[in-house]
């Protein structure tokens, strides 16, 4: 029973690994760089603003821009590893089925 | 404490950081959503390179370009409609809300007055990357399962 339970173990930490090879289960470092990536904007921004080439008004309305598409992208960032775990636990659960044959 | 605990131990380690995380339900491909999607970037990348024009050009203002500010309003009404119908679809809801937003936006800044071509560009960038994170959420949906 125990060198069974070592078996499933094993087989279930191999489905794990070869998921988490297959696509990015984790993308802490995509929310990283999106975020430095919109520090930098709006300081293009401000640049743009300190040489007259936008209005306070106008420079409001690009920051929310840009920060609609930062929070765009999260969402995407958050449903793309959702559909992910989803997978992952999905083929350990068949792992689990083939494992005893249900 | 041989390999096999170790083994153990580490999955153990492995499924309760996997179950700590938010599981949200999404909704299955759609591709009626997918198709509208790109026919709206592509109306807009259009709009965007008419748009490049010089600022002292006649035609450059908001009031040229109303039908595609009408277009893109009543496209991303139907394509609101339609997410919010399906099940299980409040992230790509919560997306085309923003990117309802966005439009909103892009025409108080026009109202302002005409682009210029720096102004053009960065406007673009975000859209652009805005268009690519709806298609990607939507695509996961059909390729990542």
């Amino acid at each position: 029973m125990s060198k069974r339970k070592k078996d499933l173990g094993s087989l279930l930490l191999s489905e794990l690994l070869r998921q988490a090879s297959s696509g990015s289960v984790f993308n802490h470092h995509r929310v990283a760089a999106d975020t430095q990536y919109l520090a930098e904007e709006l300081d293009a921004i401000n640049t743009m603003v300190s040489a007259g080439e936008l209005s306070e008004e106008q420079a409001a309305i690009h920051r929310q821009l840009r920060l609609n598409s930062l929070k765009i992208k999260l969402l995407a960032i958050e449903g793309v590893d959702s559909i992910v775990l989803e997978r992952t636990l999905d083929g350990m659960g068949k792992v689990i089925r083939r494992f005893y044959g249900v | 404490m041989n390999f096999f605990s170790i083994t153990k131990n580490g999955l153990l380690a492995i499924i309760l950081t996997v179950g700590g995380c938010s599981l949200v339900a999404t909704s299955p491909y759609d591709s009626s959503a997918d198709k509208a999607i790109t026919k709206l970037h592509k109306q807009t990348a259009e709009f965007f390179v008419e748009a490049t024009k010089p600022a002292d050009k006649p035609g450059c203002g908001y009031s040229h370009y109303l039908p595609f500010y009408q277009n893109s309003k009543v496209a991303i009404s139907s394509l609101l409609m339609r997410a919010r119908s399906m099940a299980d679809n409040s992230l790509t809801v919560s997306q085309l809300e923003l990117l309802s937003s966005s439009y909103e936006n892009l025409a108080q800044l026009h109202q302002l007055g005409c682009f210029t071509p720096a102004q053009v560009e960065e406007l673009w960038v975000s859209f652009d990357a805005s268009f690519s994170a709806i298609l990607k959420l939507e695509l996961a949906k059909k390729y990542a399962r």
